[in-house]
C-alpha cells in the first residue's frame, strides 16, 4: 500500500482440483488485473458475464488426493491518499472456492504505523504458508537426511529411439501448430515490489464468494516523518 | 493279586479326586461367567492393546501365474497368454502384462480390456482391490535362418510361468534357455512341449529345421492401428492432431490409407518412415519407405467453425485389423466445453491419457476418452462450448526505474531515466515531458533509437516478443529541462515526466551543486534512507544493514565465512544476483577465494534445536538451496574436495529467505573453519539489491554521488544542444517512490546559497 492510496495485491492460492475447469475470481470493486498465472505459467484470464475472472485450472486424476498448484493474480486498486491519521480497508478477491487459511503480508508506507482492527484477520508473527505448493522445489539437486531426491525427468528412459522419434514429431507439431497460437497477449510475470515495513495478518475459513477484508488504522509516525 | 487290588483302588481314588476338583468350579448363573483373576487380568491386558492396523501391501499388484500357449505357424508364433493376479491398491493401478509381443486382443470376463502401450509393454489399467484374470491373444515374429528357427519370448513377471508350445515336425528338438522342459509329445506332424519358464526374463527358444528358409511370396498386409487424437477448439477452427502408431503384424505394406473426415482439410503429415502423402477423393494415402514393423505418423487437419458446437471426427486407417486409441479435447482461450460420447468411447481421466498425447496440447485438457473399436462400432463425440471474452492484462511493466538528475546553478536539469522493461505488446513508451523539455538521447536494449515527437508527448520505440530480446531489457533516455535560475535562497520543484507504463519502484538521485545548501525535501517521494530504515524497523531487513566489514552482515575469518571479505560486490554480481528465494528457504553460493563458483560442494544445514539436517549439492553456478527450514538457530557445513570444510552458525527467521555466501579456502589437510554468520533476509530482493540499498543508505549519509552521476556526466558530453555548465561537484540526495502509474513524480526543496 502506498501513501497516495494505491494498493498492489499479489494473491497466490494453492488450489487442489479434480473436477472444475475454472477458478472464478471476483476482484474488489475497481481492481485492475496486472498479471495472472497458473502453475507458474502465464494464463490469460477470461471474463464471465458478471465481470468475474475465470482462470483455467489443472485437474488431478479422479479418486486421488489432488496435488496443490498455484494460481496467482496480481491486481491494482486505487483509493484515497492517506492522511496523517485514519482508517483504510484492504479487500481481497472473492473465490468460488472455500479458503482454509489466508495469510496476508502487508507492506505499508514507511512513514506510517498501522494496526489491524479486530475482525476476520488477526495479527500474528509471520509463518510460512502451510501448503508445500508455495515452496517451489529447489533449483539444485537436493537431498534430505541422506536420501537423494531424483528428479522424475531423470527416471525416464530417454535413450529409446522410438521415444525420441515420437518426441521429435511432437516438437515439430508444437512449433508449427496454429492451434496453440494466442490471438491476444499473455500476461507479464511481474516482480512484486516488497517495499516498506510489513505486518502479517491471518484469517481462517473464508467461505466461497466472500471478500476477505482487513480493516486497518494508520497514523503518521512523527519520528519517522522527519526527512 | 494284592498288588492289582492296590492299583485298582489307587486309580479309583484319582478319578474321584479329579471329579471333586471339577466340581470345585462354581457353576455360572444364567448370563454370567466366572473366571480366575489371572485369566481376567490377562483378558484386560489383551483388550488394552491397540488393534493392529492392517499394513499397506508392499506392492500395488501381483501376477500370480502366467500360462502361455503358442503355436508356430508359417513365419509367426501365435497363441494366448493367460494371466491371473490381484490388485491390492485401492483405485486405478497400471499392471504391466506382457512386453515385446503384438497383442491382438485382450479379454477379462468376456469383455475387452483397454491396454496402454509404454516402452514396448502392454499395460492394463485395472481398478482395485480385486482379483483379475486376463486372456490375451498375442503374436511374435519367428526368425528363420538356414536350418534353424527361433524366437524370443518375454516372460511375464508372474509368480510362475508355464509354456505349452507346438512346433511343426514330429520329434523336433526344441531348446529353451532359460527354462525347464517338463514334457515332450509328438503326433500328427507336430511336437508339443510343456515347460516352466523363469518369470520376468526373456527366453530364447530354438529348434532345427530340415529345410532352409526360402523366399516366400508376399503376403497380404495385416496391421494394427493406435491413434491418439487431440481435438482443439479454437476461435474459428476445429483442429485435429492425430499421432498414429501402426504395428505391422504380417507382410510388408508400402502404403496406408486414411479416411479424411468430411469438411476437413489435411494441413500436415509427418513421420520418420513417411516417403510421401497425398489426398485424393477423401482418402489420405501415406507411402512409407522400407519394411518396418512399426510406423508412426502425425497427421493434422482442420475445419472452420462458426457455431458453438461440432461433432468431433475420428481418424481411421483403412483395413486395420484392430483400431484402438485415445481422444483428448482442449479449448483455446477461456471456454466451458462439454463433450458427449457414444459408440464405444469410454470416458477416462485426463491424466490417464498417453504422455505424448498430453504433450500435444497447448491448454489444460477438458475431457479425455479411450476406444477399442469393435467391428460394428462407430465412435461419436459431440462437442459444445461457451466461450468467454478475455480480460485485459498489462501489456508492459517497468520493474524498476533508476533516475539521475543533475541540477545546474542556472536551474537547468539533465535527467537520465533508466527503466527495466518487460513488454508483451506495447509498441512505444509514451513520455509526457515537462513544458520546454526535450529528449537528448535514447537507448533501447543497448541500441541507440530516435524518439518520435508527437502532440501528446514523445514516443520511444520498444521491443516486443518475436523481436529480440525476449526477457527484460533496459530502456533509457536523457532529457534536458530549462528551469528558473536559483536565487540566493528560495524553493524549487523538480518533476519527472509521466510514462505510460507502470513502474514498480522508482529510485531518484538528485545531484545539486555544492554552492547551495538544501533541506526540507517534499513531494511524492520519500528518502531512500527512510525506506531502508523503515524496513529495518519493520523487521524486514533487520541487522543485515548494520553489519561490519566490507559488506552486508557480520562475521569473522578472512574470506572464510559470511562477512568480512565475503560480501563483495563483484562476487555477488557474478554468483548470486537475481537468484530467487522464498520464505522458509535458505540458500547461497559456494565460491573459492578467487570468487569462482564451486560446483558439487555438499552443504548440510542443521537445525540446532532438534538436530534435523537437510543436505544440498551446489550446481554448476555454485548455488544451493533448501526449503522449509524452521526459525531458530542453525548450523551450516560446507564440504568440497580440495577445500577446507567451513562451518557457520546462524539465527534464521523463516518469515524471510536468507542467503549465505561461503568462501572456501584451499587446504591440503583436514581442517575446519568455524564462524558465526549473519543471515541476510531477502524479502523479495536479491543480495545485490540489498547491498545497493545499504550502499545507498551509506552514501545518503555522506551525500556522495553514485556512479550513475558520473555516467550521466559522460553520457551528455557531446549531445548537449546548448552549452551547459554540467556540475562536476555537488551533493547527492536519493529518493524512492513505489507504484508510479502514468503520473508525474515531484520533489520539492528549499535552498540557500552558501
Amino acid at each position: 500500500m502506498s501513501k497516495d492510496g494505491k494498493t498492489l495485491v499479489q494473491a497466490r492460492y494453492a488450489v487442489r482440483n479434480n473436477q472444475r475447469n475454472f477458478l472464478k475470481i471476483t476482484l474488489p470493486p475497481g481492481g485492475v488485473v496486472w498479471s495472472a498465472s497458473v502453475s507458474g505459467q502465464p494464463a490469460r484470464p477470461g471474463q464471465s458475464p458478471d465481470g468475474s475472472l475465470l482462470l483455467p485450472l489443472e485437474k488431478a486424476r479422479g479418486g486421488e488426493d489432488a496435488p496443490a498448484f498455484i494460481v496467482e493474480i496480481i491486481y491494482m486498486l486505487r483509493g484515497s491518499a492517506w492522511e496523517d491519521k485514519g482508517k483504510t480497508r484492504l479487500a481481497l478477491p472473492a473465490l468460488d472456492l472455500p479458503i482454509s487459511r489466508t495469510g496476508l503480508l502487508l507492506h505499508y508506507p514507511p512513514l506510517f504505523r498501522i494496526t489491524a482492527e479486530t475482525g476476520s484477520f488477526r495479527a500474528e508473527p509471520y509463518a510460512g504458508p502451510i501448503s508445500p505448493a508455495f515452496n517451489p522445489p529447489p533449483p539444485v539437486a537436493s537431498v534430505m537426511n541422506g536420501q537423494p531426491t531424483v528428479s522424475t525427468g531423470l527416471r525416464k528412459a530417454e535413450n529409446d529411439k522410438d521415444q525420441e522419434s515420437t518426441q521429435a514429431l511432437i516438437d515439430t507439431f508444437r512449433a508449427k501448430s496454429k492451434a496453440g497460437r494466442v490471438a491476444g497477449i499473455l500476461p507479464i510475470g511481474i516482480d512484486f515490489p516488497s517495499i516498506g515495513p510489513s505486518t502479517y495478518l491471518v484469517s481462517e475459513l473464508t467461505s466461497e464468494g466472500q471478500f476477505p477484508a482487513a480493516d486497518l488504522n494508520y497514523q503518521r509516525d512523527k519520528k519517522a516523518g522527519a526527512r | 493279586m494284592k498288588n492289582y487290588f492296590f492299583c485298582f483302588v489307587l486309580i479309583l481314588s484319582a478319578i474321584a479326586t479329579a471329579q471333586l476338583q471339577k466340581s470345585d468350579l462354581p457353576l455360572p448363573n444364567s448370563g454370567d461367567v466366572t473366571l480366575p483373576l489371572d485369566q481376567y487380568n490377562k483378558l484386560l491386558e489383551l483388550a488394552s492393546k491397540p488393534t493392529k492396523r492392517p499394513e499397506a501391501p508392499p506392492q500395488n499388484y501381483s501376477i500370480q501365474c502366467a500360462e502361455l500357449k503358442f503355436q508356430v505357424e508359417n513365419e509367426s508364433v501365435l497363441g494366448s497368454v493367460h494371466l491371473e493376479g490381484e490388485v491390492f491398491k485401492k483405485g486405478i493401478t497400471k499392471v504391466p502384462l506382457i512386453r515385446d509381443m503384438i497383442t491382438l486382443d485382450a479379454q477379462q470376463d468376456g469383455k475387452g480390456v483397454p491396454l496402454q502401450q509404454e516402452n514396448g509393454a502392454q499395460i492394463a489399467v485395472l481398478n482395485g482391490p480385486s482379483d483379475f484374470a486376463i486372456a490375451l491373444n498375442a503374436a511374435l515374429p519367428l526368425r528363420l535362418e538356414a536350418g534353424r528357427a527361433s524366437f524370443t519370448l518375454a516372460v511375464p513377471a508372474a509368480g510362475s510361468a508355464q509354456l505349452t508350445l507346438v512346433v511343426p515336425g514330429e520329434h523336433t528338438s526344441v531348446n529353451i534357455s532359460p527354462g525347464l522342459i517338463l514334457n515332450r509329445t509328438s503326433e500328427k506332424g507336430t511336437t508339443t512341449i510343456e515347460a516352466t519358464l523363469a518369470p520376468g526374463q526373456p527366453v530364447n527358444i530354438w529348434w532345427a529345421t530340415r529345410e532352409t528358409a526360402t523366399q516366400k511370396a508376399p503376403k497380404d498386409a495385416r496391421f494394427l492401428s493406435d491413434v491418439k487424437t487431440l481435438m482443439s477448439v479454437s476461435e474459428a477452427e476445429l483442429h485435429v492432431a492425430a499421432l498414429a502408431d501402426i504395428t505391422v503384424v504380417q507382410g510388408e505394406p508400402t502404403e496406408f490409407a486414411v479416411k479424411v473426415p468430411t469438411d476437413y482439410e489435411v494441413t500436415g503429415v509427418t513421420g520418420a518412415s513417411l516417403e510421401s502423402s497425398e489426398v485424393h477423393d477423401g482418402t489420405l494415402t501415406l507411402k512409407v519407405v522400407g519394411p518396418k514393423q512399426r510406423h508412426q505418423f502425425l497427421i493434422s487437419m482442420e475445419r472452420s467453425i462458426s457455431d458453438s458446437k461440432a461433432s468431433a471426427p475420428f481418424i481411421s486407417f483403412v483395413n486395420a485389423q484392430r483400431e484402438t486409441g485415445e481422444v483428448l479435447v482442449e479449448g483455446t482461450g477461456t471456454m466451458e466445453l462439454t463433450a458427449r460420447e457414444g459408440g464405444g468411447l469410454q470416458r477416462i481421466d485426463v491424466k490417464e491419457t498417453s504422455y505424448y498425447l498430453r504433450a500435444l496440447a497447448h491448454y489444460p485438457p477438458q475431457a479425455a476418452f479411450r476406444f477399442h473399436r469393435q467391428p460394428n462400432d462407430q465412435p461419436t463425440l459431440a462437442l459444445e462450448w461457451t466461450r468467454f471474452p478475455d480480460s485485459s492484462v498489462l501489456a508492459a511493466v517497468a520493474d524498476e526505474a533508476t533516475v539521475t538528475t543533475l541540477v545546474t546553478s542556472e536551474g537547468k536539469t539533465l535527467t537520465e531515466i533508466k527503466l527495466t522493461v518487460k513488454n508483451q505488446a506495447q509498441p512505444f513508451l509514451k513520455v509526457m515531458l515537462p513544458a520546454g523539455a526535450s529528449i537528448l538521447s535514447a537507448d533501447v536494449a543497448g541500441e541507440r533509437v530516435k524518439p518520435v515527437q508527437g502532440p501528446d508527448g514523445s514516443r520511444v520505440p520498444l521491443l516486443r516478443p518475436g523481436f529480440r530480446p525476449n526477457g527484460p531489457y533496459e530502456v533509457s533516455f536523457v532529457f534536458m529541462n530549462s528551469g528558473a535560475p536559483f536565487a540566493k535562497k528560495g524553493g524549487s520543484e523538480l518533476s519527472l515526466p509521466s510514462m505510460d507504463l507502470p513502474i514498480s519502484i522508482l529510485h531518484w538521485e538528485l545531484f545539486l551543486p555544492d554552492r547551495y545548501q538544501v533541506k526540507d525535501f517534499g513531494g511524492d517521494v520519500i528518502s531512500a534512507g527512510l525506506l531502508s530504515a523503515s524496513a529495518e524497523e519493520g523487521g524486514i531487513i533487520g541487522p543485515a544493514l548494520t553489519g561490519t566489514g566490507d559488506g552486508i552482515g557480520v562475521g569473522s575469518g578472512a574470506g572464510a565465512g559470511i562477512g568480512g571479505g565475503v560480501f563483495n560486490g563483484s562476487l555477488f554480481d557474478k554468483a548470486v544476483n537475481g537468484f530467487p528465494y522464498f520464505p522458509g528457504q535458505i540458500g547461497g553460493v559456494v565460491v573459492d577465494p578467487s570468487g569462482a563458483a564451486i560446483s558439487g560442494a555438499t552443504v548440510t544445514v542443521t537445525n540446532t534445536a532438534n538436530g534435523a539436517s537437510m543436505n544440498a549439492v551446489t550446481d554448476s553456478a555454485g548455488h544451493w538451496v533448501v526449503s522449509n527450514f524452521p526459525s531458530g538457530l542453525g548450523k551450516l557445513q560446507v564440504n568440497a574436495n580440495g577445500f577446507r570444510p567451513l562451518v557457520q552458525t546462524f539465527d534464521y527467521d523463516a518469515s524471510h529467505p536468507a542467503e549465505y555466501m561461503s568462501t572456501l579456502n584451499v587446504s591440503a589437510a583436514t581442517e575446519t573453519v568455524e564462524v558465526t554468520a549473519q543471515a541476510t533476509p531477502m524479502n523479495g530482493r536479491s543480495i545485490a539489491q540489498l547491498r545497493e540499498l545499504e550502499s545507498g543508505a551509506k552514501k545518503q549519509a555522506a551525500n556522495t554521488a553514485s556512479t550513475n552521476v558520473l555516467n550521466l556526466q559522460r553520457r551528455v558530453a557531446g549531445v548537449l544542444p546548448v552549452a551547459i555548465d554540467v556540475p562536476r561537484t555537488g551533493s547527492s540526495f536519493e529518493f524512492a517512490r513505489a507504484l508510479v502509474l502514468d503520473e508525474e513524480t515531484k520533489v520539492t526543496f528549499s535552498y540557500k546559497s552558501r
